[in-house]
């Protein structure tokens, strides 16, 4: 397997053919006259039973393996998620919310709080605002009603 | 502005690059259908200039903008201004428009990619008004469209930025003709 996977990264860095690769390997380590991988999926084998597929075709696991089956569908959704085509999404649609939460509470551009001159969005506490605390009294307004300015 | 690009188009670049090992262009970073991205800004360019014209007649719009109230001060200030602008819209269409939408395109096809960065980039205008958050939902749906149509992200942020320069350029227009409504006098 490490021989595979240096030639592919041999292939990848210098552009030599690999002599072998890890999916290669990976086909041959399998001994596929007793794999039963093909029937657990089609046959639902160790899923609860109200889940199974065909009841008729039920097979009878070792309580052992039954167990371990259920163990590998219960993180079964977690481990398709992070696999082929499949990965790249997760991974965009995990990364972009934490992105997106960041940029908006920390780093959102946002209007600073000094108030617009206008009179339809002059309130008096934004003109408060404006004016230096010690000159207050002194100042005096255009434009505005009598029963605040 | 330099942070939204850092955070929404810088660190998601890295991403594509160092961990799905593909390249940008894939995610729309070129110009992809030359003929149709310049066609499409410029039909819709001045569309988008004279909507931000329009926008920024709204009182609600006019308290949130331009986010730089010295952006009118000057013409320099105002190009300063456009600049971090324009490095905020790179940020800001490469994550919903590249990113996001290019990322997802493989597994949940182009219309549920489209609609997933639509309400992302919809979600992310809350806060501002009303109207704008409405007008998230159609800007991000067109330039979804023409992201994948013109195989290029150019339209839209061409188009995006026109819009935001407009808005902000008329409501600095407009606080600058509105300054001497108050004036200070001496102790009464």
């Amino acid at each position: 397997m490490a021989f595979a996977w240096l030639q592919e990264k041999r292939a990848e860095w210098l552009g030599i053919p690999p002599l072998i690769t890890p999916r290669w390997v990976r086909l041959f380590l399998a001994d596929w006259a007793h794999s039963s991988e093909k029937a657990e999926r089609s046959w639902a084998i160790g899923r609860p039973a109200g889940r199974r597929a065909q009841s008729h075709l039920r097979m009878a696991p070792a309580s052992e393996a039954r167990a371990t089956m259920n163990e590998h569908d219960r993180w079964g959704w977690l481990i398709g998620a992070l696999r082929g085509e499949q990965r790249k999404a997760t991974i965009v649609l995990v990364v972009s919310p934490l992105l997106l939460v960041t940029w908006k509470y920390y780093a959102s551009p946002r209007r600073s709080s000094r108030p617009k001159r206008s009179s339809h969005r002059l309130r008096p506490e934004s003109i408060l605002w404006t004016i230096p605390r010690r000159r207050r009294r002194s100042t005096r307004w255009s434009g505005l009603s009598s029963s605040w300015a | 502005m330099v942070w939204t690009f850092l955070l929404l188009g810088l660190i998601p670049a890295l991403l594509v690059k160092l961990a799905f090992r593909e390249p940008l262009a894939d995610y729309g970073v070129r110009l992809g259908d030359r003929r149709r991205t310049f066609r499409t800004m410029a039909l819709l360019g001045p569309l988008f200039v004279l909507g931000g014209y329009i926008a920024s007649r709204d009182p609600a719009v006019q308290s949130q903008y331009p986010l730089n109230p010295s952006a009118g001060s000057s013409p320099a200030m105002f190009a300063v201004h456009a600049f971090a602008y324009l490095l905020f819209y790179l940020g800001w269409e490469f994550h919903f428009r590249g990113f996001l939408q290019h990322g997802l395109r493989g597994s949940m096809g182009d219309t549920s990619a489209v609609l997933v960065a639509v309400m992302a980039s919809c979600l992310a205008h809350l806060g501002k008004p009303a109207s704008e958050t409405y007008a998230a939902i159609l800007g991000g749906l067109l330039w979804g469209i023409l992201a994948f149509r013109t195989r290029s992200l150019a339209s839209g942020l061409v188009q995006h930025f026109l819009l935001g320069i407009s808005l902000d350029g008329s409501c600095a227009m407009d606080d600058r003709r509105q300054l001497p409504l108050f004036e200070e006098k001496g102790p009464c």
